[in-house]
């Protein structure tokens, strides 16, 4: 019955296989768009990437902080909404339908929406900061306000994914644990850390590593909201492609830059998964 | 529940978290909400409720009123058949593979397997250039079949993965009546796989058209007629210049997140059950 996983195998080497095999043909040549001399030039696009200061210093670090950051904002949010949804209260069902609204807004709207929020003149929390009695502050002229706002949105877009898989994997767990550390009179912060997050440790695994390979790769956010700048200090990896690309219409550096990364994310997520792995015990 | 001093104090403690909590999620979507019901001058004020609300902008969304708006219902059935399109061929693509693969241990099933998880490593914004070419070479450019084939093949690692470990967990026994009493493999993945499968197919079908339906990049390189692209791409236009109207944007906006909302609450049930299978292998 090789005819039913034969579609799967067409499509993936069609539109997987091949786009990496140009992707990585293209890497090792002088291959402007606007001059495709399509020379063999060897490792150089490498080696100048790799010793591009802006890729090490900036792209580099960029693209793990936000990775870290996002996740474990979301992680930590995500578990404490779960947490609270899991509770029952009047409304909880409406609550329950409001908090997953993030996740339905295109990003590009999430984006968008959050860079006016944030807006030095127009935006609610200028607003909220005047009222305070803060000075001007511009959010998006700087490195880290702006890198915090993507961050910030991210994390935004992301928390209701955790809480709704952690909520249905709260409501899975058995209850004798519980009752049992009722009995010995453990305290509801005790009993988290004792009793519920060892018995949800295979989940948060799993998601902390999809969410982190996700993470690694996030582009639209970013692009909406700062663009990479100012002055490129808030570029990530998909960003950095996309403008040697792009902008600077470099086939060859664009796709060396790529493939630089899909190896990067590659070992990162076998060694998470090799440490998640030893955690929890997913595999088994 | 019995009112007692314990209970009241860890109520107040949940709340001191839970409002907080509350604040984050709705503020950016209140904000939102504010700018899609201000009229334009006020759209700006930093006021928290408009001075005069009103529905003007749906009015103007709606009549394609606005240059950017002009193919508003063309894009907007666009990004239905392109999500439509990715999601029944994505489940159709995943569920034979899925099937092949843990009920009949198809020889190379494994290859397939790890070939889908693989590209599921490799980072869609990476391979856009090469997928450019690629799609110029098939001469699919300019057509929206690429764009859906680019699609699915985003969606498809992650649908097959669900789907394999959803499968794995049914009774072999089933599988083992249902070929004593004759059934071919066809009959078997449409009278017995199918049905069993069911949630887990709403599920990865539901995620794949949400993917489709808000991607951004693919759909605006691999479409540039405006009377091709998806809503998602007409959105994008806005960001061009710095005196969009905001207001009409952020109408649109909440236009277009209410069809991924409806069928979300629709399959909310299957969604949760469905993806949870395979983040968590029984």
């Amino acid at each position: 019955m090789l005819l039913l996983i034969a579609p799967a195998a067409a499509v993936l080497v069609l539109f997987q296989v091949v786009p990496i095999v140009i992707g990585a043909n293209a890497s090792f040549r002088d291959w402007q768009l606007y001059n495709p001399k399509e020379t063999w030039i060897g490792f150089q696009h490498y080696a100048s990437i790799l010793s591009d200061p802006v890729f090490l210093w900036v792209v580099l670090p960029n693209t793990f902080l936000l990775m870290f950051a996002t996740v474990a904002i979301s992680l930590v949010l995500g578990m404490a909404l779960a947490h609270l949804l899991n509770w029952s209260f009047p409304g909880h069902r409406l609550v329950q339908t409001v908090i997953l609204l993030p996740q339905m807004i295109a990003p590009v709207i999430a984006a968008t929406s959050m860079r006016w929020t944030f807006n030095d003149q127009f935006g609610v929390v200028a607003a909220f900061l005047r009222q305070v009695g803060f000075g001007q502050m511009s959010w998006l002229a700087e490195r880290w306000p702006s890198f915090l706002i993507v961050i910030f949105t991210d994390a935004w877009i992301w928390t209701p994914w955790f809480a709704l898989i952690l909520l249905a994997a709260l409501k899975s767990l058995p209850r004798e644990p519980f009752e049992a550390a009722q009995i010995d009179a453990a305290g509801r912060w005790r009993t988290f850390t004792h009793v519920t997050l060892p018995m949800l440790r295979p989940v948060i695994g799993v998601c902390v590593l999809i969410r982190s390979i996700d993470a690694f790769r996030t582009f639209d956010q970013v692009w909406v909201i700062t663009g990479g700048g100012p002055a490129r200090s808030t570029e990530v990896f998909s960003i950095y492609a996309y403008v040697e690309t792009f902008l600077n219409l470099d086939f060859g550096r664009g796709s060396a830059a790529a493939i630089i990364g899909a190896l990067i994310i590659l070992v990162v997520a076998w060694l998470m998964y090799r440490t998640i792995d030893r955690l929890t015990n997913i595999s088994r | 529940m019995k009112l007692s001093l314990r209970g009241v104090a860890t109520e107040a403690r949940l709340l001191l978290i839970g409002i907080p909590l509350l604040l984050w999620t709705m503020l950016p979507i209140y904000h939102l909400f504010l700018f899609a019901i201000s009229p334009k001058d006020s759209a700006f004020a930093g006021n928290l409720w408009p001075d005069h609300p009103t529905l003007r902008n749906f009015a103007v969304v709606f009549g394609e009123q606005h240059y950017y708006l002009s193919h508003f219902w063309r894009q907007l059935f666009n990004s239905l058949v392109i999500a439509l399109a990715v999601g029944a061929i994505t489940l159709l693509v995943a569920a034979a593979a899925a099937f092949a693969i843990s009920r009949l241990k198809v020889k190379g099933g494994r290859t397939v397997m790890n070939l889908a998880l693989f590209t599921y490593f490799i980072p869609a914004a990476f391979l856009a250039v090469p997928m450019y070419r690629t799609m110029g070479i098939y001469g699919l450019l300019n057509s929206q079949w690429a764009l859906i084939w680019a699609m699915v093949t985003i969606a498809a690692p992650y649908a097959i993965w669900v789907l394999k470990q959803a499968s794995d967990k049914l009774p072999y026994e089933l599988d083992e009546a249902a070929v004593i009493d004759g059934a071919s493999p066809l009959q078997l993945f449409r009278l017995v796989y199918v049905p069993l499968i069911m949630p887990s197919l709403v599920a990865v079908g539901t995620y794949a058209i949400l993917l489709a339906w808000n991607e951004y990049l693919y759909a605006f390189l691999l479409l540039s007629k405006d009377t091709d692209v998806t809503l998602a791409v007409g959105l994008g236009n806005f960001l061009a210049a710095d005196d969009s109207p905001w207001e009409l944007l952020m109408a649109t906006g909440l236009i277009y997140a209410l069809p991924p909302a409806a069928i979300y609450y629709a399959f909310k049930r299957y969604m949760v059950a469905g993806l949870t299978a395979g983040a968590v292998k029984g």
